[in-house]
């Protein structure tokens, strides 16, 4: 009697833990699941059901963006401070962490100054463009197995096509500010956005051969290796491209302060100037994103496919280590001049990216039906010697000039407070 | 009414009114701006008939090259920006009278045919069969690869004749 009683009360209670784990183990399906229920329980019509769905979906996603632009900023600044040899924001919270928050708090209760002549569609349109056209690009990435905004299936059509919609913000920043900089500005950023798209575009087409696919929930679904094993050049390429494409370090000169004062946002202040600021940053972290999915497989990792939560892990630990990547880039690279930019693309990554996309089209046909570690075989050999090839013929019409050493004296490091090792020279 | 039809309604009336700024705007980087809208509510309606692809490739090619090039154009060009231009001339009362005189003939004439009278029915394709159709239909010969040939001959010509026009005249002369 008493056996059966603990078993009674076991059972249940092993039942609700199960549930809670199925729960945890994929939380947002839950979290939809309980809200289709709720709505179809008021007597929601079905269409309508899908569309607040997507409604909420989108508000979370666009919010969680932008408010994870804060921790994102300070941790750049932070990384950047510590590869200029400084300390970083460290006053406001532990390690500065609160920064960003009083940063955004200055920047709600700025003035606002709206310059003399401006033309005001444009100059008031700009800044909301080049938010949205980052948010938007976050609706076909896919988190796990099951959670994304939209298995769309031209997603990396969409991907360039919505990525070039900056390229409308910068130019609209630029001519509506009635500034000659911001608008010189504004041309060397948009004509560097255009010319990288098109290398950008030829890598995604040589994935979409490797795929067969062009959605991007398929695309990593399918990276049983990942794709940047079979094109490790393509790799090479669309993150340079994407580099550039998002006006960083070392392709900044569309706002070089020596040159332009500013660059395009020269006479935004406020509020305006924040969200020229965020999409900034989170432009870096969502090409990051795109990179991680497109080559570094996204969410798949060992388990991912039984638990989803553990994709949205493995997709933010591939992300941000291709964005510190970028970071590290951004923190150590002198900028490059305007020409030097320009024969970038169009004289190395351009052809470069034509000769892989001509050899991989032929050659994906011909080894179709191998073994796949032979085939990873084939195109990293084809990868490896296309890129030593090309720089060969670079080096090959390159003209060397005698250029003076310049170097500092060596002086004292800024370093971290560390509990372990107190030195003279700093913490 | 379903949140599909709400949202091709105010869709489909921006891009009118927009189409309308286009061609009524005194400044033409206005109208140039405009014209992006129009292009963009033009790619939400194909989004909203499902064609993911044509929506894609309308904001790629159109808004993400062509009216850029153009406001490009606009911009370089010098004297184009002034506010004097006018978009009309004095014939303005006749032609209005015309066009809506054949308006009423063409839309009284084509309503009846069976081509406005199709119903549309969705297609049965999933994910990427849709586009893999489009590109069997535009090189497969019994399809429309002779026009597909065709129009990419026309773009290989025009950009041949862009490259005669930018080339400098006198290339045997060293500098």
């Amino acid at each position: 009697m008493a056996k059966r009683c603990i078993n009674l009360a076991i059972i249940p209670k092993e039942r609700y833990s199960m549930k809670i784990l199925e729960f945890l183990s994929d939380p947002i399906i839950g979290i939809e699941k309980w809200i289709v229920q709720l709505l179809e329980n008021w007597g929601v019509a079905p269409e309508w059901q899908t569309f607040i769905l997507y409604l909420i979906g989108a508000a979370i996603l666009g919010t969680g963006a932008l408010l994870f632009t804060l921790i994102l900023i300070w941790a750049e600044r932070k990384i950047i401070g510590r590869l200029q040899d400084r300390l970083g924001p460290n006053r406001i919270g532990p390690w500065g962490i609160f920064q960003p928050i009083a940063d955004m708090l200055k920047i709600f209760i700025k003035e606002h100054i709206i310059p003399d002549g401006v033309d005001p569609i444009p100059y008031h349109l700009a800044p909301i463009i080049s938010v949205a056209s980052v948010l938007l690009l976050w609706s076909v990435v896919p988190f796990s197995d099951s959670v994304r905004g939209s298995n769309l299936n031209v997603a990396l059509l969409f991907i360039l096509g919505v990525g070039g919609l900056g390229e409308l913000g910068v130019i609209l920043a630029g001519w509506g500010s009635n500034n000659k900089f911001s608008m010189l500005a504004a041309f060397r950023a948009s004509a560097q956005m255009i010319s990288y798209e098109v290398p950008m575009a030829i890598v995604l087409l040589a994935i979409v051969i490797l795929s067969g696919s062009m959605a991007l929930g398929d695309i990593v679904k399918l990276q049983t290796i990942a794709y940047i094993f079979f094109l490790p050049l393509g790799a090479f390429i669309f993150f340079v491209a994407s580099i550039a494409e998002n006006g960083r370090a070392p392709f900044d000169l569309a706002e070089a302060e020596s040159e332009l004062v500013a660059g395009f946002n020269v006479e935004y202040s406020g509020l305006k100037f924040g969200m020229f600021y965020v999409a900034d940053f989170l432009r870096a972290f969502t090409s990051a994103v795109i990179f991680s999915s497109i080559f570094l497989g996204g969410w798949r990792g060992p388990g991912a496919e039984q638990i989803p939560i553990l994709g949205f892990v493995y997709l933010l630990i591939k992300t941000v280590i291709v964005w510190f990547l970028g970071v590290w880039i951004r923190g150590s690279l002198p900028r490059y001049r305007v020409d030097q930019m320009m024969a970038i693309t169009w004289k190395f990554l351009t052809p470069l990216a034509l000769a892989l996309f001509i050899v991989i089209a032929f050659v994906a046909k011909l080894i179709e039906n191998t073994n796949q570690w032979l085939q990873v075989l084939i195109f990293l050999v084809i990868n490896v010697a296309l890129f030593v090839g090309g720089f060969a013929i670079v080096r090959k019409f390159e003209k060397e000039k005698e250029r003076k050493v310049v170097s500092t004296k060596k002086r004292a490091l800024a370093q971290p407070t560390n509990p372990f090792t107190q030195s003279e020279t700093g913490g | 009414m379903t949140p599909l039809q709400i949202v091709f309604i105010l869709v489909a009336l921006v891009t009118i009114l927009s189409a309308i700024f286009v061609v009524s705007f005194r400044n033409i980087f206005h109208a140039a701006l405009w014209l992006i809208v129009t292009l963009m509510g033009v790619a939400i309606i194909f989004a909203l008939l499902e064609a993911s692809f044509f929506a894609a490739v309308q904001i790629l090619v159109y808004i993400g090259a062509i009216a850029i090039v153009l406001i490009f154009a606009i911009m370089l060009t010098r004297n184009i920006m002034s506010d004097e231009e006018m978009q009309i001339n004095r014939s303005w009362g006749i032609v209005l009278l015309l066009v809506l005189i054949f308006a009423v003939i063409f839309i009284s004439q084509i309503s009846s045919s069976d081509v406005i009278n199709t119903i549309l029915i969705p297609l049965e394709f999933q994910g990427q069969e849709s586009i893999i159709a489009f590109g069997e239909g535009l090189l497969d010969p019994a399809g429309y690869a002779l026009p597909f040939e065709l129009a990419s001959l026309l773009l290989l010509g025009a950009l041949v004749g862009g490259v005669y026009v930018a080339m400098d005249k006198k290339g045997g002369e060293k500098k």
